[in-house]
C-alpha cells in the first residue's frame, strides 16, 4: 500500500518537476523574446544557459529524500537486465559465489552450532564447571557410605554460587520387556537441574531423596520415554535399573542429554559405582557445577573456592591450587574444538576471498566491454556517484544470487558434513540453517558484493569517458594499463591465499596419514568389542563375577568364526577409562636416572589369560598370565614395556614387586613385560600400564574383546545370545569394532583434514579459473602485438614463451607471497598437528610445484591459442 | 557555498511568493548581475529547502497567466532565515576584522 502510494508520489513529483523546469524555460524564452530576440534563438539561449535537464533532475529529484529506494529499484531492475543479457558472465560468477559463500554458511553453521547458539539452558553464561579442588570426591567405601560427601560442607556453602551440584557420568542395566540393555546414566546431586536451569516434565530430585536408600527415583530422558509412552503415562512408572526398582518422577525436554549423552538422571548418592576400570577404587571422582550468582565475576568465585577449599599453606596445597580451575560451562564442553573450528572457518573466509577475486576479475574483463555504454550513460548526465551506484547494484545483485544459491549448496552439504562432524563435539543446537546462519549468509553476500564490486565501480569512475567516445570504443593505453595491473595482481592475491590454504591442507593431510600408520601396539583388525557390568546383584561377591567371566568366555570362544576372547577393565581407543591412573608402591625402584620416586601413577588393567593373545599384544620378557593365576596363587603382574622403563630404567623388571591401592596391601610380583599399547588415542604416548589377572582382582566391569575370523559385524547376534544364556540379566553393551574405535579417535583430525583438503581444492580450482581469465584476457588484448611478432618471423613457440613467461611472474610471485604468508600462518596449525612440523619443507615444495603446475597448464591453453592468430587478421584487429 | 545560496533563496522569498525563474532574476538584478544562479543549483536547492519545511509550494498563474510553481516562507522558514542571517553577518564582520586590521599604532 505504501510502496504503491510510493510510485504514485514519484510519478506526481516526476510530472511537477517537468512542468515547473518548462514553466522556467518558457519564461526566460519570453523575457528573450521581449528583449527582441527571435523565438527559435531565445529558446536555444534559453536551452544553453539552463544547462543539461536530465542531470538537474536528477540532482533536483535526490533532494527528495525517498527517492534512495526509487534509484535503488530502478538500479536493481537495470542490472538485472544485465544479468540476464550475460547469462555466461553470470552464471559463472554466480556459482563462483555460491561455493564460496556455499563453504561459509556450511562451516558457520556447525559454529553456530558449537560455539555460538546459546546453550540450552536459562543464563547459561552464569554456568560453571570446576576442575581439581582436592574435596571434591568421597571416599565411600571406608566410609561405608556415600552420603559423607565432603564436598557439600565448602561447596554448598560459598557465597559466590546461586547454586552448585555434582555429577558423575556412567552406565546401568535397564530391564524392561524382552531383553535387558546398558544405557548411559548420570549420577547427579539435588540441585543439578536447578544449576543448569532446565526444569523436566513432572519434577526434579527432592532434598530427602539424597538420602541413602531413599532415592530410588529416575528422570528419564526424552528419547527413552517415548519408548515406554507418553510422559504423563511414563511418570510414576517404575523401570529395573541394575535389578532395582527406580520410580519415574520426570522427563527430560527433548535435547537435552547433559552430560554426555545421558539418557537416564538419578539421583546421587546410588547403591553402587559407575567407576569403569575401578578394581579396588575407593574414590569417585564428580565434577562439579556451579551457577554463579548475577554480578559475581568467575575470579571473584575463584578465589573464593581457593581460599575455601585450599585453606592450608603448605607445599601440598599450593600444588593443589594450581591445579584447580574453574571455567564457563561452554569453555568446558568446547575448549578442544574451538581452534579447530576457527582454523576452518578461517579456511573458508580464503576460500571466499579467492572467489570474490575472481569475480572481481570477471567484473573487470566486462568492464572493458561496457566501457562504452558507460561513458555514454555519463554523457547523457548519469553522475559518477550515480555510475557507481549501478556498478555496485549489479554487484550485490551477483551476490545476492550467489548468495542464495550458496545457500542452496550449503543446505545440500550439511548432511555430510553431519557425518564429518566428531560424534564428541558438544553441539549446543541442531547443525542446521537457522536465523543466525541466514543472517550470516546474507552478511557475507554483502560483504563479499560490497568487496568484489567496489575495484569495477572505481575502474568505472576512473575511467576517461570522453576518451573512450572518440576513439570509437578503443581504451585508451594506460586506463588498459592499470586495469591489466589490477587483474594481475589480483591473480597474484588469488594464488598466494591458495598456497596458504594448500599448505594448510597438506600438512593436515601428512598428520592424518602419520596418526594412521602409529601402531596402537596391538592388531586392530577383525576386533569386536563390547562391555559388561557387574556392579550389583548377586555379583557383588568376586568368585560370582569370576565365574561369570570364565563361562562367557568359554561360551563366546567356542562361537564359530571366533578366534579367541578375553576380558579387559581397560579397552585402548575405546576412549574410557583413560582417567583411572593409580598410584603405585614400588619396592625396589630403579636409583637410575630418571630418577624415580618410590610412586607413581600407572593405568591398572585387569585381564583374562587370553587377552595379550587375543589383542595381539606381544610378550617381551617372562610370561603371561596363565590359568594357573588365581585367587589363592602368590599375586602377580606384568607390565608394560613404557612402565617397566619408567619404574627399573635399564634394570631386568622381572621379579620386582609392586603394590596396589588395595586393601590390605599386598606386593605383587612383575612375571612378565609386554608390548605398550595406545589408550588416550594415536596421538598420545603409551600409556605405563600395569596389567592384573582378572581372577585376582574381579574388576566388576569390564571390556569383551573376539577377535573374529571374518568380518566382525557377523556374528554380533551369536555372540549376544551366548552371553545372555549365561545369564539373561546381564545385558551387553553396543557391540563396537576396534576399526570403528580408531575411527571415532580420528574423526576430529578426519573433520579438519577432508574439510580443509576440500576448500583447499577448491581454492586451487578457482584461482586456475581466475589465472585462465586474466591469462586469456592478456592474450586477447595482445592479440595486435602477437599478430605482429608472427608477421615479422616469431614462431609459435616463441608466442607461447612470451604468454608462459608472463604467467610464470605472476604465479612466482603468487607462490612467493603465499610461502611466506603459510609460513606464518600455519604456526597457529601447530597444536592440530602430528608428526609433522608446521614448516614441514616437503609439503611446501610439494604445494608450489602442485600451483606452479597446474597454473601453468592453465595458461598453456589460452598461449596455444595465442600461436592460433592470424597475423592478417591480428593486424587487422581493432 | 550552499549555505550562501540557501540564505539568498531564503531572504528574496522574504519579500513574498516567487517561482524559481524568478528567484533566479530576482538574485541575478539585486546584486547587480554579479551573482548568477545555476538552474542546476537552483532547483535542488528549492526543493531540499522545501523538503526541510522551510518553503512551501503551490501551483499559481504568473501575470502572464502561465501556470508556474510558487515558493513562498514558512514560519520556521523564517526563522531559518534570521538565523542564516545573524551567522552571516558574524562571518562578515569576523572576515572584515582580518582584512582591515587595525592601525598598528592604535592597537598599542
Amino acid at each position: 500500500m505504501s510502496f504503491l502510494r510510493l510510485v504514485f508520489r514519484r510519478r506526481q513529483g516526476e510530472q511537477d518537476l517537468e512542468e515547473e523546469i518548462q514553466s522556467h524555460l518558457r519564461m526566460a524564452a519570453c523575457d528573450r523574446m521581449e528583449s527582441g530576440e527571435s523565438g527559435d534563438e531565445a529558446r536555444h539561449a534559453v536551452q544553453r544557459e539552463f544547462g543539461n535537464v536530465t542531470l538537474i533532475k536528477e540532482t533536483t529529484r535526490d533532494m527528495w529524500g525517498w527517492t534512495w529506494l526509487d534509484a535503488l529499484l530502478e538500479d536493481l531492475r537495470y542490472g538485472l537486465r544485465m544479468l540476464r543479457k550475460n547469462p555466461g558472465f553470470t552464471s559463472v560468477a554466480v556459482l563462483t559465489l555460491a561455493l564460496g559463500i556455499g563453504a561459509n554458511t556450511a562451516i558457520f553453521s556447525v559454529v553456530n552450532a558449537v560455539l555460538i547458539h546459546p546453550l540450552p539452558y536459562s543464563h547459561p553464561e552464569r554456568i560453571v564447571v570446576l576442575s581439581g579442588a582436592p574435596v571434591l570426591y568421597s571416599t565411600p567405601k571406608t566410609t561405608g557410605s556415600y552420603g559423607e560427601i565432603a564436598l557439600v560442607d565448602w561447596f554448598s556453602h560459598t557465597r559466590s554460587f546461586e547454586n552448585t551440584a555434582i555429577y558423575e557420568t556412567g552406565e546401568v542395566n535397564m530391564a524392561g520387556a524382552g531383553q535387558a540393555e546398558r544405557i548411559k546414566a548420570s549420577q547427579v546431586s539435588v540441585d543439578f537441574f536447578r544449576t543448569l536451569g532446565v526444569q523436566p516434565q513432572g519434577r526434579t530430585f527432592l532434598p530427602d531423596e539424597s538420602v541413602p536408600g531413599r532415592g530410588q527415583v529416575a528422570i528419564l530422558g526424552e528419547p527413552l520415554c517415548h519408548r515406554f509412552g507418553a510422559p504423563d503415562d511414563v511418570i510414576g512408572r517404575t523401570v529395573l535399573l541394575n535389578g532395582m526398582k527406580f520410580t519415574v518422577v520426570g522427563v527430560m525436554p527433548a535435547g537435552f542429554t547433559f552430560p554426555g549423552k545421558t539418557q537416564i538422571w538419578l539421583p546421587l548418592p546410588l547403591p553402587w559405582t559407575f567407576e569403569a576400570s575401578h578394581i579396588s577404587a575407593d574414590t569417585i571422582f564428580f565434577t562439579p557445577i556451579a551457577r554463579l550468582r548475577p554480578g559475581v565475576s568467575l575470579i571473584q568465585a575463584r578465589d573464593e573456592v581457593l581460599r575455601v577449599a585450599f585453606p592450608a599453606s603448605d607445599a601440598e596445597s599450593t600444588e593443589a591450587r594450581k591445579d584447580f580451575e574453574i571455567k564457563p560451562l561452554r569453555e568446558a564442553l568446547v575448549g578442544n574444538d574451538r581452534p579447530m573450528l576457527w582454523l576452518l572457518l578461517g579456511a573458508v573466509a580464503f576460500v571466499l576471498l579467492i572467489a570474490c577475486a575472481d569475480v572481481a576479475n570477471l567484473l573487470l574483463a566486462h568492464a572493458v566491454v561496457r566501457e562504452r555504454e558507460m561513458t555514454l550513460r555519463a554523457a547523457l548526465g548519469a553522475s559518477r556517484l550515480r555510475l557507481i551506484r549501478q556498478n555496485l547494484a549489479e554487484s550485490l545483485l551477483l551476490s545476492g544470487l550467489g548468495g542464495l544459491a550458496g545457500l542452496l549448496l550449503a543446505a545440500w552439504s550439511l548432511g555430510g558434513i553431519r557425518l564429518l562432524v566428531p560424534s564428541n563435539m558438544p553441539l549446543a543446537a541442531p547443525i542446521r540453517i537457522d536465523g543466525g546462519v541466514l543472517a550470516f549468509t546474507l552478511a557475507v553476500s554483502l560483504a563479499s558484493g560490497l568487496l568484489f564490486g567496489l575495484l569495477p565501480s572505481l575502474h568505472a569512475c576512473r575511467s576517461e569517458l570522453s576518451g573512450s567516445l572518440k576513439e570509437g570504443g578503443r581504451l585508451n593505453g594506460s586506463a588498459r594499463g592499470h586495469l591489466g595491473q589490477t587483474r594481475s595482481l589480483l591473480t597474484v592475491m588469488e594464488g598466494a591465499l591458495s598456497v596458504v590454504l594448500l599448505v594448510g591442507a597438506g600438512l593436515l593431510i601428512r598428520s592424518f596419514a602419520r596418526l594412521s600408520e602409529v601402531n596402537p601396539g596391538f592388531n586392530t583388525q577383525r576386533l569386536l568389542t563390547t562391555q559388561v557390568s557387574l556392579a550389583e546383584g548377586i555379583y557383588q561377591a568376586p568368585t560370582r563375577r569370576n565365574e561369570y567371566y570364565e563361562t562367557v568366555l568359554q561360551r563366546v570362544a567356542a562361537l564359530p568364526g571366533v578366534r579367541s576372547a578375553a576380558f579387559t577393565s581397560n579397552l585402548p581407543l575405546s576412549g574410557a577409562a583413560v582417567t583411572s591412573a593409580f598410584e603405585l608402591q614400588v619396592k625396589e625402584a630403579s636409583k637410575q636416572p630418571p630418577p624415580v620416586g618410590d610412586s607413581r601413577d600407572a593405568l591398572l588393567t585387569a585381564v583374562s589369560p587370553s587377552y595379550f593373545r587375543t589383542m595381539g599384544i606381544p610378550l617381551l620378557a617372562g610370561r603371561l598370565f596363565e590359568d594357573g593365576d588365581r585367587d589363592a596363587s602368590p599375586k602377580v603382574a606384568i607390565a608394560s614395556e613404557s612402565l617397566a622403563r619408567a619404574f627399573w630404567g635399564k634394570e631386568n623388571p622381572l621379579g620386582k614387586h609392586v603394590s596396589l591401592p588395595i586393601t590390605p596391601p599386598d606386593w605383587c610380583e612383575i612375571v612378565g613385560v609386554v608390548g605398550d599399547t595406545r589408550h588416550a588415542g594415536l596421538s598420545a604416548e603409551p600409556s605405563e600400564e600395569l596389567y592384573l589377572p582378572l581372577r585376582q582382582s574381579a574388576s566388576p566391569t569390564a571390556f569383551l574383546v573376539i577377535r573374529t575370523e571374518g568380518a566382525p559385524a557377523l556374528i554380533t547376534a551369536e555372540v549376544r545370545r551366548a552371553v545372555a544364556e549365561v545369564d539373561r540379566n546381564e545385558p551387553l553393551s553396543e557391540f563396537v569394532t576396534m576399526q570403528e574405535h580408531i575411527s571415532n579417535s580420528m574423526s576430529p583430525s578426519r573433520f579438519r583434514t577432508v574439510l580443509t583438503s576440500i576448500f583447499a581444492a577448491l581454492a586451487l580450482t578457482l584461482a586456475v579459473v581466475g589465472l585462465y581469465g586474466v591469462m586469456s584476457y592478456t592474450v586477447s588484448r595482445r592479440t595486435h602485438e602477437i599478430g605482429v611478432r608472427m608477421a615479422i618471423g616469431a614462431r609459435g613457440e616463441d608466442v607461447v614463451k612470451l604468454v608462459l613467461g608472463q604467467a610464470f611472474r605472476l604465479i612466482l610471485l603468487g607462490v612467493g607471497i603465499g610461502v611466506i604468508g603459510a609460513l606464518v600462518l600455519t604456526r597457529l596449525l601447530s597444536s592440530l598437528l602430528y608428526g609433522v612440523k608446521p614448516e614441514d619443507p616437503l609439503t611446501f615444495i610439494v604445494v608450489g610445484l602442485l600451483l606452479t603446475g597446474v597454473a601453468l597448464l592453465a595458461s598453456y591453453i589460452p598461449a596455444r591459442r595465442a600461436t592460433k592468430v592470424d597475423p592478417m587478421v591480428a593486424l587487422r584487429y581493432e | 557555498m550552499q549555505g550562501t545560496l540557501d540564505l539568498l533563496i531564503l531572504q528574496t522569498l522574504q519579500w513574498g511568493p516567487q517561482h524559481g525563474y524568478a528567484v533566479a532574476q530576482t538574485i541575478r538584478v539585486r546584486s547587480g548581475e554579479a551573482l548568477q544562479v545555476e538552474t542546476g543549483s537552483l532547483y535542488p536547492a528549492l526543493h531540499r529547502l522545501e523538503r526541510k519545511g522551510w518553503l512551501k509550494s503551490e501551483w499559481r498563474k504568473t501575470e502572464s497567466s502561465q501556470r508556474a510553481k510558487y515558493y513562498r516562507l514558512t514560519p520556521s522558514g523564517k526563522k531559518q532565515l534570521a538565523s542564516e542571517r545573524a551567522q552571516w553577518d558574524e562571518l562578515v564582520n569576523a572576515i572584515t576584522g582580518v582584512l582591515n586590521p587595525p592601525k598598528r599604532g592604535e592597537s598599542v
